[in-house]
């Protein structure tokens, strides 16, 4: 709907993803299409983790098999600092596996997307986030 | 009729004469069994003894024997008046023709060849009894001397006396080929029997070896399909993102031609490279030919750039030290194969025992004329308990869902039997050590 448009510039987003390449493509898109949000990337769940205690951004779009810290691990403790904080997982396993670390453990994220990434779905996946937050904000 | 007239018509007295207690012991059982009458004695000595008291219808003697053998027995009994004519069997291994002069010579009435068939027994006791009666005096009294093999023998029997004996002999000779002929036959068909069993077993245990190198390569193209899908997956998911940025680019109006070259370039790149390793998988799968010379080093290279995407996540760390860079003669792909498969149990090994130090250590070094290879890891190690079996076909620690239990198996097969090496394993302070020989 509103595709173009620029969100508020307090919204923030946190970007994990080991493989470098595929954070570099994904955060030099994203700062294009939400040029308005504030962009924090991390190449693992620590460092992650550490980005976010002290940025605290509204989305988390994160992979998940990742070493050091796994994304499920990390979403985990963000979730104990600030329980509403919107979750996009990116995912190259269909399996059961995640679901079984996410839904079966009790939570479930906000947006699961396959791999490889269709940027189409990710933006989609972001707005809805960014609609959701506008909404708690305007309540 | 005749003067030895004894009361059942076809019960007559024998006399054995065997040294052998069981041989004698088994003519008595035979010869009792058609109602005869039987005394047994131990040697000729005693069998003369015997005689003197009582004379019998018929002698059974055995030839060698202590004291006195069967041949004196003969001399005496024909010596003797009284009893001159009592008809005698030698028994014979028939292993000397001049056993024949010398049986004629000391007067001997038949032949017999041992081990006695029993049916010829009977049938020469018959024979023998039935010629008791005759005379044996039929006057042909002049002695003939007979030249055999260096020895002269002087033969004084009767002409029907000859005659008997050589039939005998000739009787036994046929007997002892007919058995000949029967245990060759015998031998034939069992040696066919035996040819067709080695035959149904070679054939069962190609089958098998078959069916464990199916397996094999069934479990090892399960495992290289997990590597492909592990070396691809990041390139696929890099290469989608590039090529998608084309469109966004052009919609944000910034779709430059050096950013759409960029753009082609590490997409072609990407590409490139997946090609890449479908080629190295497929090398790596098309069976070896022939025997080639390739130097360790490179196979080592090529089965890790293989593993290279199974290895990464996990984070193992290889680390290859090259003391030599020896050259094999042989099977390559086999060679890689074996890598791949004690490469992928120390990766199982360190994950699966969650190690924090995940390591490999690939040594290559010559020893004498012999290229080694040996591959550490830093799992822990094999637990004493198994290190015999590990090589044994279907043993695995895996579970069904993971091991099928025939990579060690072929990898010693490969290594030992098509290339004539050795492979061997032993734990160290850190974990285990495969070492390859060739």
């Amino acid at each position: 709907m509103e595709s173009m448009s620029v969100p508020a510039p307090s919204v923030s987003i946190l970007l994990v993803e080991d493989e470098e390449a595929i954070l570099r493509l994904l955060a030099t898109m994203l700062a294009r299409k939400f040029p308005g949000a504030a962009l924090y990337t991390a190449i693992n769940g620590r460092t992650g983790l550490e980005l976010f205690k002290s940025h605290i951004p509204d989305i988390v779009i994160t992979d998940i098999k990742m070493p050091v810290m796994g994304g499920v691990q990390m979403a985990d403790k963000i979730r104990a600092i600030k329980p509403d904080t919107k979750f996009i997982i990116l995912t190259g396993d269909p399996g059961k596996s995640v679901h079984h670390d996410s839904v079966e453990k009790g939570f479930g994220f906000d947006h699961y997307i396959m791999k490889p990434v269709v940027f189409g779905v990710l933006f989609a996946a972001i707005e809805q986030c960014l609609a959701g937050i506008a909404q708690q904000q305007a309540k | 009729m005749h003067k030895h007239l004894h009361p059942e018509k076809n019960s007559s007295w024998i006399l054995i004469v065997d040294d052998s207690p069981t041989q004698a012991k088994l003519l008595e059982l035979i010869l009792s069994g058609e109602g005869h009458h039987i005394s047994v004695a131990q040697n000729g000595r005693e069998a003369i003894e015997l005689i003197a008291v009582n004379r019998p219808d018929l002698v059974v003697s055995d030839i060698l024997m202590p004291e006195m053998d069967g041949f004196e027995l003969c001399r005496r009994i024909r010596k003797t008046e009284e009893i001159k004519s009592l008809p005698i069997i030698l028994l014979t291994n028939l292993s000397d023709p001049a056993e024949v002069l010398r049986s004629l010579e000391a007067g001997a009435n038949y032949f017999l060849s041992k081990p006695c068939d029993n049916k010829a027994l009977i049938s020469l006791v018959r024979q023998a009894l039935l010629s008791k009666g005759q005379s044996r005096t039929s006057g042909d009294k002049g002695e003939v001397d007979v030249h055999y093999h260096g020895q002269s023998f002087s033969i004084g029997s009767s002409k029907d006396q000859i005659i008997d004996l050589l039939l005998t002999t000739y009787e036994t000779a046929v007997e002892k080929n007919r058995e000949l002929l029967n245990a060759k036959n015998e031998l034939r068909t069992l040696n066919e029997k035996l040819e067709k069993r080695v035959e149904e077993r070679t054939k069962e245990l190609r089958e098998k070896d078959q069916l464990l190198l199916l397996q094999s390569r069934q479990a090892a193209l399960g495992e290289m399909i997990g590597n492909i899908a592990h070396q691809w997956r990041q390139p696929l998911n890099i290469l989608g993102l590039t090529i998608q940025q084309l469109p966004l680019f052009h919609d944000f109006g910034e779709l430059t031609s050096d950013l759409l070259n960029q753009n082609v370039n590490s997409s072609m790149e990407l590409i490139q490279h997946m090609s890449q390793t479908i080629d190295d998988f497929r090398n790596y799968f098309r069976p070896d030919k022939e025997k080639i010379e390739f130097k360790v080093s490179e196979a080592i290279e090529n089965t890790l750039s293989l593993l290279e995407g199974s290895l990464q996540n996990p984070q193992i760390t290889v680390d290859i030290v090259t003391k030599d860079d020896p050259v094999i003669y042989g099977y390559r792909n086999e060679f890689a194969q074996v890598l791949l498969n004690i490469l992928n149990n120390a990766k199982d090994a360190l994950i699966e025992r969650e190690m924090d130090d995940r390591r490999v250590t690939i040594t290559i070094f010559t020893e004498g004329n012999k290229a080694v290879v040996t591959v550490a890891d830093s799992a822990g190690g094999i637990p004493e308990g198994i290190m015999g079996k590990i090589f044994d076909p279907y043993f695995t620690t895996k579970g069904p869902q993971r091991g099928t239990g025939v990579g060690l198996f072929m990898s010693k097969t490969i290594i030992e039997k098509n290339m004539g090496g050795r492979l061997s394993v032993h734990n160290t302070a850190d974990g285990a050590e495969f070492r390859i020989e060739v």
